[in-house]
């Protein structure tokens, strides 16, 4: 009961703590803020206002040396006050009852002293048996009968013993035969029959290491700093796995642990059983390339040929883009697109004579006997004869007489026939095409020449004779883009290259004698050997052809030495050689041996690539032509040069 | 009309199978399928033409008949029971009704690999010529902690069965090379004329790497692990002793181990002890030594009395009966010799070289031999570092470990002046490397090669293979020359007379000019091949031209230490 008292006189104290503030209105101070909870004000300096509403503040809380002090004062208050959290500034002092409790609280006890946990058991269902039992009824049958589940649970487990399904213990513990024995006799078995079987290829062995891996390599096995600082550099990712780079430990005990050893392994696992194996040829370490290499006679043998530079013709301001050699050989014509033809002195590299034209020179051609001082000419849409006047005064004469142009055929259909327009000393005919001029080429006898026009009409191709001064078409249907012509050196053939194939007519018949078709995407030039029976042929898919004739209509050998598109072919008139030239500036030299007796095939034997002249604007070398006589060769370069190998 | 041929009813389409129709075939789980394919030595086959399979090109495929085969293998239904045996257990437990549960964990499926094993390798022979992948991974397993997912009971199983090997190579004294690599060690040996190596890692304890898939490794250790404990049992059969072994060395087996004693692994092998490796490699094998078989390299008496030989055969058995006799002087290398190992040097690598050449080790804490560090009878004392020696004995030679390689790999016991404690060692070179003519090899290699020679009692018959690899070095004039017919009389004339220091021999520019010529002419005559020949020349032209950058950098190298060394010395 005592307690009861004293938690109410707490609680009104609590109440009345206003009031008690109330009561210190005679000391001065008069709080006027009402009827709200003081916790309001707690983290105020302030309790509230007084009158004037000025703030009237906290009593000062003692601090802990107050609180000493305190204790010192009064020693039986010391340790049991509770600072009031509703009320600041108010101590409140517990009874001796009140720190009991607290104290029981704090050992996890009751806080009732008088509380008994263990009170004496009331027994409300006993052992006792009764006089007279509740319920009245006889005991069931079933406490007598045994249990037919567990009859069945019994019987399921001994069918399963008798079925085997259930083992005693002994039988599956540990069996004590030893887990390794003799499984391999020292016969081997008899083999099986294995024919329907795979062949089993055993897994390579890993390869073993060299030097490299050694934890002190020799030293020219280290790397060197560059690559050390390469090695760095590179990702994780980048480096394979296995790759290493070596180091030198000064002694074993600083070899440190491998730590791609896992992977390394790992991979190998993944190898034994993911990668399929086949055995696999591999190429004879012993192998030497030159062996692959078809076996032909040693250029040495074949000589001679050309080798080497020896001129350069200096003169031109633009590309040479055509040269011709005189067919006694001591001098050659070459023109480009600098409008000039020049006759040059072949042993002296002089320029012999200047012919300026009115437009570029695509092609030119001497006349093929020296019964003339004759230059055929092609200028652009113009093809021109021109008398060069260089040599013998009766020759000039000779040549000046046929170049007169008779009136009578002035009036023809067709292109033509007119005294030349420059007069600059120049005599000549200039045979009006309409078209530009791609190529001239002169009949083996002088009296014909032919030239390809840019054009797809039948109107692509004329054939041109000089004594009766007059041009005709050999064809009425267009035959494509016409690449080149070329006449056959003895017979009434004509060969005519268009962009996929070549023809060959045969001009008395009038008739379609052959058609070759190499697999080629753009057929450029071809050149007749002097036996009339095969052709070279060069395309601008950098190939160049040879065709026998009497073989088959594909070509025989296809040589694919240039780089570039091939712009000439030609064969030697004398020496057993032919030389294509191309866009990437060279000239390949070939040994083009072909046999009188049937059986044999021709002999192909490359033999040198010239190089000399410099790629300018996507072209090389334009032209080449051999040396009548001699085993020379000319060629008519981009860069503006004429050069003589020999 | 003829019949309409249905899709893959005809050709290579049929023969060919992709994994998954595999696994959809044999009714397994891939991870089954893998462990089958493991365990049997299945492997993809290439078809010739995949393209003609249209199931795609970059898919794993296997032939119909190597998947019939696996059909028929009973271990296939071993894991088929398997599956069905732990959904049983599953649901027991999830039934709470754990005695069924143990009742069934008593009963879990096995299987044994012998008869896989013997199908696999019908001979012993067979079986020793795959053992180097096998002993690989076995060790690496061996020094491996015992991380999730791995047993102890299969690294200890590792660690014995490897040690048996060992002592089975120390008992026949059959090691024949050892190369400390930075990747591990690499040992050889030759066990009934069957060359077996393999690589053991350093001894430290690492963690599990992330991206190695451990449960495929453990199916590849399971195999390797019954394949070598049936070699061992044979070969220990060879030398007339019990199989397993009783091995010394034992340690107290720790004891989780024998938590699941009956059931835990298949082989039961949580019933060996864990081994102290050291300790095992050091004893002889109880009863070992008496009865060794007589070595089956010698030849035939028959054979050899034959009197129509050629002169190659003569030659090939001349060679043979020094190789033999170099082999014995390698088993007896270390007789009588008595190593200490100092405290600091990797001493199972070391052991285990030292008793395969006859020799005997201790150390400080050693059980066998039990002697102190001052016993005389001790002649060689190991050690890594020179500091570190409080106090020198008088009768013993200091060495660094790299002599007990060296020696070995040179089968000879070299001079330990360059191997003191604290020198800086000479360089250690694969004895792997078997040199081809063009090869470069290292002048220390040269040196070995050389000796050999001469030793061998026969005198220098072809020596122009080393020297002329001396002769390149001299001069780029002279390689050139040894081409054409003129240089060879050139370089014979010249080996008359030595060549002195800084003597400068006159070369010919004119042969250099033609072998330019040559060059050309031999790229002229490449473009004439058909384009499948093409290919081929350039490719070895890329071989050989890949091959001479590599020997000319090493050459070169070389030449640079060489004349800075020199520098250095003036």
């Amino acid at each position: 009961m005592e307690s009861a008292n004293r938690e109410i006189d707490l609680l009104h104290n609590l109440e009345h703590a206003g009031d008690s503030l109330s009561e210190s209105d005679e000391e001065g101070v008069l709080n006027t803020i009402g009827d709200i909870p003081t916790e309001w004000y707690r983290d105020f300096p302030h309790i509230g206002y007084n009158l004037e509403g000025k703030r009237v503040l906290k009593p000062a809380s003692g601090d802990q040396l107050d609180q000493f002090l305190e204790g010192v004062e009064d020693p039986s208050g010391l340790w049991k006050s509770v600072k009031m959290p509703n009320l600041p500034g108010t101590d409140l002092l517990l009874s001796e009852k009140e720190i009991d409790m607290v104290q029981r609280i704090q050992k996890a006890d009751y806080p009732d002293s008088q509380f008994d946990p263990y009170p004496p058991t009331v027994e409300y269902y006993t052992s006792k048996k009764f006089d007279t039992p509740l319920v009245g009824a006889d005991e069931p049958k079933r406490r007598f009968v045994p249990s037919k589940w567990e009859h069945q649970k019994v019987m399921k487990l001994v069918y399963a013993i008798r079925q085997g399904w259930i083992k005693p213990k002994k039988d599956f513990e540990i069996d004590e035969k030893p887990y390794f024995h003799k499984i391999w006799t020292d016969i081997p078995l008899e083999k099986k029959d294995n024919t329907k079987m795979l062949p089993f290829v055993p897994a390579p062995k890993l390869r073993l290491p060299g030097h490299r891996e050694s934890y002190r390599p020799p030293p020219e096995y280290l790397p060197t700093p560059e690559e050390q600082v390469k090695w760095n550099a590179k990702f994780k990712s980048e480096k394979k796995l296995g790759e290493f780079l070596s180091t030198q430990y000064d002694s074993m005990l600083e070899i440190p642990f491998y730590s791609q050893i896992y992977q390394e392994r790992f991979s190998r696992c993944l190898d034994l059983y993911l990668c399929p194996r086949e055995p696999k040829l591999k190429i004879n370490p012993k192998l030497d390339p030159r062996d692959i290499l078809p076996q032909l006679p040693k250029p040495k043998d074949l000589q001679p040929f050309p080798t080497q530079l020896a001129f350069s013709y200096y003169g031109h301001t633009g590309c040479v883009r055509c040269v011709s050699a005189h067919p006694m050989g001591r001098i050659i014509a070459s023109g480009g697109d600098d409008k000039t033809v020049r006759v040059w002195e072949v042993s002296t590299g002089r320029c012999l004579k200047l012919i300026q034209l009115q437009d570029s020179v695509s092609s030119i051609e001497f006349f093929p006997t020296q019964m003339y001082v004759l230059l055929l000419v092609a200028c652009g849409e113009y093809v021109l004869l021109v008398s060069y006047s260089v040599g013998n005064k009766q020759l000039i004469d000779e040549t000046n007489e046929i170049l007169n142009v008779s009136s009578e055929l002035a009036d023809r259909r067709g292109p033509a026939w007119s005294k030349l327009s420059i007069t600059n000393g120049l005599t000549g005919i200039e045979i009006g095409i309409g078209r530009e001029v791609r190529q001239v080429v002169w009949h083996k006898r002088g009296d014909y020449f032919s030239s390809v026009q840019h054009d797809t009409s039948h109107k692509s191709v004329y054939i041109h004779q000089l004594s009766k001064q007059k041009s005709q078409t050999p064809f009425v249907k267009s035959k494509g883009q016409i690449q080149s012509v070329s006449f056959h050196p003895m017979d009434p053939t004509f060969f005519v290259c268009t962009q996929r194939n070549i023809l060959i007519y045969n001009l008395v018949a009038q008739s379609l004698v052959k058609r070759l078709s190499p697999s080629v995407q753009w057929l450029s030039c071809l050149n007749i050997h002097r036996g009339g029976t095969n052709i070279i042929a060069g395309s601008q898919d950098c190939k160049v052809m040879w065709f026998d004739l009497e073989l088959s209509r594909k070509p025989y050998k296809t040589l694919r030495h240039h780089k570039g598109a091939v712009r000439s072919v030609i064969f030697h008139p004398i020496y057993p050689l032919f030389a294509s030239c191309g866009d990437e500036a060279s000239i390949v030299v070939y040994h083009g041996m072909v046999y009188s007796d049937l059986d044999r095939n021709p002999l192909l034997v490359p033999l040198k690539a010239l190089r000399g002249h410099i790629v300018t604007g996507d072209m090389g070398v334009l032209e080449c032509v051999f040396h009548p006589t001699q085993p020379w060769l000319f060629s008519a370069g981009a860069d503006g040069m004429v050069k003589l190998f020999t | 009309m003829g019949r309409i041929i249905k899709k893959g009813d005809r050709g290579i389409a049929t023969q060919y199978i992709t994994r998954n129709q595999a696994i959809k075939r044999l009714q397994v789980t891939l991870s089954d399928y893998r462990k089958i394919c493991i365990l049997k030595g299945i492997y993809p086959r290439e078809p010739k033409k995949k393209r003609h399979l249209k199931k795609g090109t970059n898919k794993t495929y296997y032939h119909i008949k190597d998947v019939q085969y696996l059909s028929h293998e009973p271990i296939i239904d071993k894991f088929r029971e398997f599956r069905v045996y732990l959904r049983r257990v599953k649901r027991a437990i999830g039934r709470k009704d754990y005695y069924t549960a143990h009742e069934l964990k008593l009963r879990k499926p096995t299987y044994k690999l012998d008869l896989v094993i013997r199908e696999r390798y019908p001979t012993l022979q067979d079986a020793l010529r795959d053992l180097d992948d096998a002993l690989s991974t076995i060790a690496l397993f061996s020094t491996m902690a015992q991380i999730a997912g791995v047993q102890g009971s299969i690294i200890h199983a590792c660690t014995r069965l490897l040690a048996e090997f060992q002592l089975y190579v120390i008992e026949t004294k059959s090691l024949r090379k050892v190369f400390l690599s930075i990747k591990g060690i690499y040992y050889q040996c030759s066990i009934m004329g069957e060359i077996i190596t393999w690589i053991a890692p350093q001894e430290f304890t690492t963690r599990r790497p992330a991206d190695v898939d451990f449960r495929l490794m453990l199916t590849f250790v399971e195999f390797y692990i019954n394949l070598i404990g049936f070699v061992n049992f044979h070969l220990f059969q060879k030398l007339n002793l019990t199989y397993p072994p009783k091995i010394s060395g034992r340690l107290e087996a720790p004891p989780h181990l024998h938590i699941h004693k009956a059931h835990n692994y298949q082989f039961k092998f949580e019933r060996y002890e864990t081994l102290d490796m050291l300790t095992s490699l050091n004893h002889s094998i109880e009863g070992a030594g008496t009865n060794l078989e007589e070595g089956d390299d010698e030849l035939d008496p028959d054979l050899m009395s034959d009197d129509d030989v050629t002169e190659e055969e003569l030659a090939i058995r001349e060679s043979q009966k020094r190789e033999e006799k170099m082999i014995l002087a390698q088993q007896e290398l270390f007789k009588n010799y008595f190593f200490f190992l100092d405290r600091e040097v990797s001493k199972s690598p070391l052991v285990f070289c030292i008793r395969s050449c006859g020799g005997s080790a201790t150390w400080e804490g050693d059980t066998r031999h039990n002697v102190e560090v001052s016993d005389e009878g001790i002649t060689h004392h190991i050690t890594d570092r020179g500091s570190q020696l409080s106090h020198l004995y008088l009768l013993r030679e200091y060495i660094q470990p790299q002599w007990v390689f060296d020696s070995l790999n040179c089968r000879r016991c070299l001079t330990m002046s360059e191997y003191r404690p604290g020198d800086t060692l000479p360089p250690h070179l694969s004895p792997f490397m078997q040199e081809k003519e063009g090869d470069y090899i290292p002048p220390e290699r040269l040196a070995i090669i050389q000796y050999e020679r001469g030793e061998g009692g026969e005198e220098m018959s072809d020596p122009d293979n080393l020297e002329s690899e001396s002769d390149k070095d001299e001069s780029a004039v002279t390689q050139v020359e040894s081409g054409t017919d003129g240089g060879v009389k050139k370089r014979k004339q010249k080996r008359k007379r030595p060549l002195g220091v800084g003597q400068v021999i006159r070369g010919q520019v004119e042969n250099l000019q033609i072998t330019d010529d040559s060059l050309e002419e031999d790229k002229l005559r490449a473009m004439l091949l058909t384009k499948k020949k093409r290919k081929l020349y350039e490719k070895l032209k890329g071989r050989d031209k890949r091959h001479s950058n590599r020997i000319n950098k090493l050459r070169e190298r070389r030449k640079q230490i060489e004349r800075k060394k020199m520098l250095e010395a003036k």
